[in-house]
């Protein structure tokens, strides 16, 4: 069964057509990479998604998560949803984190929204994670507030809150275009590895196709607010079909670091 | 070939700052090569560069620019200066005018720095150069798209003949389609105008694609130097192993293996 099921999803701001006809799904476990260049509607598709629009945005056509419908869901519905079926991970852990609450209690918000946790526990569900996603001296951190954390510790806090739940599905939105590389490569490596120790579903936004490619299992490539081709990480970059996603290929390898092959020595 | 820039024991320690930011660092740039400064945030990258240029003043030891050291130059040897080495920034929208049109952005460093050469065709032919059309002229800078912007931008710094271009992440902010245009671009001039190029990025694959040659910085040292090829396939220094092992690299294209084979 799929996790999210997005058919015919359109979404207009101001008369003009953002997000047009989108078809979409992720299978349980699975992980799906969504490529496009600004402007294409990855980022929209990803906003109707989380329940997220801006107000100004008319959507119609139908979000399916863990079988419910989601478009058109009141706040309060989608706020229960989010941490617990649906984690979410943005590009600026920064403006992701509430300046004001310690990482303790940050980390735990999304396990508080759904059980009473007496003060001790919290505390301990707060070291523990925080442990778990490779955060330096958990017992300490868990007191910090966020400016106190490099860019790289504030992302890892991020990844904690969206699989403290072990939700249905992880949305990540260019969770590492503001990192570093050796940062970002411990990120991703944190990310597939709380979302397969979860049995999380991920899909992953990006206009990196390198990131894309060694994350995901299925890559689907959007173009002016339409999907243009899907298909298997391997199929696609091999044999492109579409000519937007072999151009975008192309331009990948002109511009993306490819690793010098080592030829075994034949003498 | 002739040593362009001779960096020499440079150190630079920001105001207030408890550790140096950069150095000691030395290098030299030789005429016509492509040398890239690879580095993270924090690496001292973009300090050295602004160093090199003469906009900051080191520390401690000498840059030294044909022979001459670059930050103690006065009147017309620093415009000099100006004019033979150009520099190329990132965000195209925060270092264009916006009030400015397009003719008057690419004219302005030729009224200042090459005084005599008849502006209006020279316009032209820049904005040709970079495969804009001539109508571009009369356009304001938020009426073009990133990669136009970044295209104006290097028409404006190739204006006064410069003998270096030093860019600065040129194609970080664009689109993976514009950045091959733009990376297409600075080689086919960089080859036309027998530019040398100083390229600051963190980004190995735009450095795999432009630089014959690359230094590798690491918390304001360099840390590994040598030719782009030889040191991509045979990093020496841990900080730059690690650098590599971290990129998201793409398989193989299947028309690189079929040249390979």
């Amino acid at each position: 069964m799929s996790v999210l099921k997005i058919r015919k999803l359109s979404v207009s701001i101001g008369g003009h057509t953002v997000v047009d006809s989108v078809d979409l799904d992720v299978g349980r476990g699975e992980r799906v990479g969504l490529l496009g260049e600004s402007g294409s509607g990855k980022s929209l598709t990803c906003m109707a998604t989380l329940g997220l629009l801006p107000a100004t945005a008319r959507a119609t056509g139908s979000v399916r998560l863990v079988g419910e419908e989601i478009l058109g869901s009141n706040d309060r519905r989608m706020r229960a949803l989010r941490g617990a079926e649906l984690g979410c991970v943005f590009q600026e852990p920064q403006s992701a984190l509430d300046p004001l609450a310690r990482i303790g209690d940050q980390l735990t918000s999304t396990l508080r929204a759904r059980a009473r946790l007496s003060r001790h526990r919290r505390h301990e569900l707060a070291v523990a994670l925080a442990a778990r996603v490779g955060l330096p001296d958990p017992e300490r951190i868990v007191r910090r507030f966020p400016h106190e954390l490099s860019g790289g510790q504030r992302q890892r806090v991020v990844v904690a809150m969206a699989t403290a739940a072990a939700p249905a599905l992880v949305l990540a939105d260019e969770p590492t275009t503001a990192l570093d590389v050796t940062v970002q490569a411990h990120i991703l490596e944190l990310l597939g590895g709380r979302v397969a120790e979860t049995g999380a579903a991920l899909l992953l936004v990006t206009h990196d196709i390198a990131v894309a490619a060694t994350t995901c299992d299925r890559l689907v490539v959007m173009r002016g607010g339409r999907v243009v081709e899907q298909g298997s990480t391997h199929d696609l970059l091999r044999r492109p079909a579409h000519p937007y996603t072999r151009a975008l290929i192309d331009a990948a390898y002109a511009t993306t670091y490819t690793r010098p092959i080592v030829l075994a020595a034949t003498a | 070939m002739s040593t362009l820039f001779t960096v020499d024991a440079v150190r630079k320690r920001y105001r207030g700052a408890a550790e140096d930011a950069l150095g000691p660092v030395s290098l030299s740039v030789e005429a016509g090569r492509h040398l890239a400064i690879i580095g993270e945030s924090g690496s001292g990258k973009t300090t050295l560069s602004r160093i090199m240029l003469g906009l900051l003043p080191p520390t401690a030891g000498v840059v030294q620019y044909r022979g001459t050291p670059v930050h103690d130059l006065r009147g017309q040897a620093a415009r000099d200066l100006r004019r033979r080495v150009q520099l190329v920034l990132q965000d195209p929208f925060a270092s264009l005018s916006p009030r400015m049109r397009v003719g008057d952005i690419v004219a302005e460093p030729l009224r200042i720095l090459h005084r005599g050469v008849p502006v209006r065709t020279r316009v032209a032919e820049l904005l040709a150069a970079v495969e804009l059309d001539p109508s571009f002229a009369r356009r304001f800078p938020h009426e073009l798209s990133g990669g136009q912007r970044q295209r104006v931008a290097i028409a404006r710094a190739l204006g006064p003949r410069p003998e270096v271009l030093v860019a600065d992440e040129p194609v970080s902010a664009l689109d993976v389609s514009v950045q091959a245009q733009i990376l297409r671009l600075l080689r086919r001039l960089a080859e036309h105008e027998a530019l040398t190029l100083v390229l600051v990025s963190h980004d190995l694959g735009i450095v795999q694609n432009l630089c014959h040659t690359s230094v590798v910085m690491h918390r304001g040292r360099i840390v590994e130097f040598g030719a782009t090829t030889e040191l991509l396939a045979d990093p020496q220094h841990p900080y730059t192993r690690e650098l590599l092992a971290s990129v998201p690299a793409l398989p193989q294209h299947h028309e690189t293996i079929g040249k390979i084979l």
